[in-house]
């Protein structure tokens, strides 16, 4: 099925003078595992905020399962399952508790068993309270809720934040494979980028409100490259190579971050560029994304790191 | 039932309150009575009064026997009001569960309408129930020698009322986006000026129409901020 769940035009939003989101064109389709990236600040809540109708859009329109995030009905939110940040429950409230608040809202299709499973298998006691309970049970108490309705969409806000990385893991795994089973669509916001390429197949790269990048993972990953241009002799002062992002000159190296540049043109310019040879730098999706953000002109993110 | 779910959790979080101000009223205001009834010579309060002389609602509060009730009841319930207000509509954005609340089967009205029945019953059982209590405990025949009115009964219900708007006031404050030094704290000045004009009023029929007039005004400022901000 190719239908698309989610969808927003010209998406904008200004926090007063600030601009937060910028244009915003997304279009979701149905069944994809969509990674949500981007820094801090970047505009990932917001995003999520305004699909949710929790925000309202400056300008621009978003829409969930084809009805528009500003008049979401009950109907359409009780397909749509949320993972807020930072994994806010109400604190007074027993894992019991929460349980029968949040099965009242859903009578048709909570799943019991799913739920139950989850919490055994998360081995935490349905009678401790939720302020009683450390961050990463709060996200795995949330994870259930969110769940055990069988949301048709899943919108997680940094679900993995503040899990350990065992139980990170099969979070990520376990929970999106059942889903993936029924055709389900989920996105999911994370600064853990592992966790992105361990799971999602499609990404949404956004930087200071700006889409940078809306595609398959495979993608992404095919078109960030970074290359180590060594030269006999000393670098050439201008580098004119198409997909050039960013370029660390060294005596006698040049390191080249490129976006869909093919091998060809790559070629091409070392040879005219005098190049003594080139070497593909292994990336993963963390380094390709950092690559991809970065402001130009910067310097390294990281400046103790070697390669 | 998913209205019925949201008035539990309402109740649960306003319980502790519900039961402190029910029970400050209560012993306070036995201590009071008995005291009262104790007393001799309590008809000082009603030395200054003469025929034909108008009588303002604070007035007849203070000068009854349940005077000194009244002017507890007063103060708990303000007191409960910013507390129920603060406790509905400003811890939800400090802990961050506006959006948790929201986003299930519901709609922002069905979720504000629990919270402000959930607020009226909570009047009704911690203020108005026991209220009714000490004025039928203080009517029996022989109790006191000058037993209270009709009036002072329904004088105590409109401080209930006051209680109520200064609850909408935190409301409307907690929900504005406004600046503090700008109208952010809109509600409460317009709240303390809805009570001295409450409290200059001779006949409680005028100050029983102010108050509905400010309790109105408060709840469409509630109803419009409540459905259309952002959370």
């Amino acid at each position: 099925m190719t239908d698309s769940v989610l969808q927003t035009n010209g998406l904008t939003k200004y926090y007063g003078k600030d601009l937060a989101l910028d244009h915003l064109d997304l279009n979701i389709p149905r069944g994809c595992i969509c990674g949500f990236m981007g820094r801090n600040g970047a505009g990932k809540t917001t995003a999520i905020k305004l699909l949710l109708g929790l925000l309202k859009p400056t300008a621009g329109s978003a829409s969930l399962l084809g009805c528009n995030s500003q008049q979401l009905t009950p109907k359409i939110r009780q397909r749509v399952g949320y993972v807020t940040e930072g994994h806010r429950l109400i604190r007074w409230m027993t894992i019991a508790q929460l349980e029968k608040y949040q099965r009242a809202f859903y009578p048709k299709q909570w799943d019991d068993k799913l739920f139950n499973d989850m919490i055994e298998y998360f081995e935490i006691p349905k009678k401790k309270k939720i302020k009683h309970i450390s961050n990463g049970q709060r996200a795995q108490i949330s994870l259930a809720l969110t769940l055990a309705p069988n949301p048709e969409l899943l919108i997680m806000d940094d679900p993995t934040l503040g899990l350990d990385p065992a139980i990170r893991r099969q979070f990520l795994e376990g929970m999106i494979k059942l889903i993936m089973s029924e055709n389900r669509t989920i996105l999911f916001s994370s600064h853990i980028l592992a966790d992105v390429e361990r799971v999602a197949n499609r990404i949404i790269v956004i930087d200071k409100g700006v889409l940078r990048a809306n595609c398959t993972l495979e993608g992404f990953r095919g078109a960030v490259k970074k290359i180590n241009v060594s030269f006999k002799t000393s670098v050439p002062e201008s580098i004119d190579i198409e997909g050039l992002l960013h370029c660390r000159k060294d005596d006698k190296e040049i390191e080249l971050t490129l976006v869909a540049t093919s091998d060809e043109k790559i070629d091409k310019w070392a040879i005219s560029a005098g190049a003594d040879n080139y070497q593909p730098v292994k990336m993963n999706l963390e380094d390709q994304f950092i690559e991809y953000t970065a402001p130009k002109g910067r310097k390294r993110l990281f400046q103790w790191e070697t390669h | 039932m998913k209205f019925l779910t949201l008035m539990q959790k309402e109740f649960r979080e306003l319980r502790p309150w519900i039961l402190f101000a029910a029970i400050a009223f209560l012993a306070i205001g036995f201590f009071t009575i008995t005291l009262e009834e104790h007393r001799p010579g309590y008809n000082w309060r009603y030395s200054g009064f003469r025929p034909g002389n108008n009588v303002d609602m604070y007035q007849l509060l203070a000068t009854s026997v349940l005077g000194t009730n009244g002017v507890w009841l007063f103060l708990i319930s303000i007191a409960f009001g910013l507390a129920i207000g603060i406790r509905q509509f400003w811890v939800p954005f400090f802990t961050k569960t506006w959006a948790f609340e929201f986003h299930r089967s519901v709609n922002r009205r069905t979720v504000l309408t629990t919270k402000l029945l959930a607020a009226i019953i909570a009047f009704l059982l911690a203020l108005g129930a026991i209220w009714t209590f000490f004025y039928i405990y203080t009517s029996r025949p022989d109790f006191f020698m000058v037993p209270p009115s009709i009036r002072n009964f329904l004088a105590g219900w409109i401080l209930i009322a006051v209680g109520f708007l200064a609850y909408l006031a935190t409301a409307l404050t907690a929900l504005t986006r406004a600046h503090w030094y700008t109208t952010k704290a809109f509600g409460l000045p317009f709240a303390i000026i809805i009570l001295s004009i409450v409290f200059s009023q001779w006949k409680l029929s005028q100050a029983l129409i102010t108050l509905i007039i400010g309790i109105v005004l408060l709840l469409s400022q509630i109803i419009y901020t409540f459905l259309n901000r952002e959370f």
